[in-house]
């Protein structure tokens, strides 16, 4: 890509992964949750992903690190933190009061968890698809 | 032979459209059986979830406590569809390698 567009993706990069986390921590509080804030942050890693080449990108990931590392990760944090917070859903809320930051209970687990993994899978669809691009 | 296949054409017509009359009429019943829109209706589960929705999941954005917490198993379903999703696309496009075929030496 244009040296503009690498430019401008080396700076807005890490607000737009800031803002995705942001939108998650706070999706019992405003509009938003897990599903927008991963379609933010896999986007902002769409946008690395096409605006630089091969050789600066690919040396970093692998596809099987994706699918190890971040996918695998998400799901089970879905399973494993879901579960836990089912279980102990009274206790949480318990400790919490409403319009904090540290409130909603079970949902904000569940939030932070759905980000990891909607944003994995939408790294791991674009990345893909580039890599297959990229091969021809 | 050509009456014959004319025939059959127009049953299956009238079987089409008598089915479709019938799914018609099941989903225009099914429709006008739904409440008002705007109006609460009294011991529906909306009203539940509205009036109970932030003391019983502790967070003040209704929709989101239902999707990620009262509905919170069909959540994980669909994150589970996504991720089978995202798989398959990697399988799709992963990296086939050839294997390299064996040298034969033929002794002379």
């Amino acid at each position: 890509m244009d040296l503009i567009v690498k430019q401008v993706t080396k700076i807005v990069f890490p607000f737009m992964v800031l803002y995705g986390f942001y939108i998650a921590l706070h999706g019992h509080l405003t509009p938003g949750g897990g599903f927008a804030a991963g379609a933010i942050i896999g986007s902002a890693f769409a946008l690395l992903v096409i605006a630089f080449d091969e050789q600066d990108v690919e040396h970093k990931l692998t596809v099987h690190e994706l699918i190890d590392l971040k996918s695998v990760a998400g799901f089970f944090m879905i399973l494993i933190i879901g579960k836990m917070g089912y279980s102990f859903r009274a206790v949480l809320i318990e400790s919490q009061t409403l319009f904090n930051l540290w409130s909603g209970g079970f949902t904000i687990i569940m939030n932070v968890a759905g980000t990891f993994m909607v944003s994995s899978a939408i790294v791991l669809i674009i990345y893909s698809i580039e890599k297959e691009a990229w091969k021809k | 032979m050509k009456a014959v296949q004319h025939n059959s054409f127009k049953d299956q017509k009238v079987i089409v459209i008598g089915l479709l009359a019938v799914f018609a009429s099941v989903l225009f019943y099914s429709v006008s059986g739904l409440h008002v829109f705007g109006v609460i209706e009294k011991g529906s589960v909306s009203e539940q979830y509205l009036l109970e929705g932030s003391n019983l999941t502790g967070s003040t954005n209704i929709v989101n406590s239902i999707v990620w917490d009262l509905r919170g198993f069909d959540t994980m379903g669909e994150e589970i569809v996504f991720f089978t999703a995202a798989l398959g696309v990697a399988l799709a496009t992963r990296r086939m390698v050839p294997k390299k075929k064996k040298k034969v030496k033929v002794k002379v």
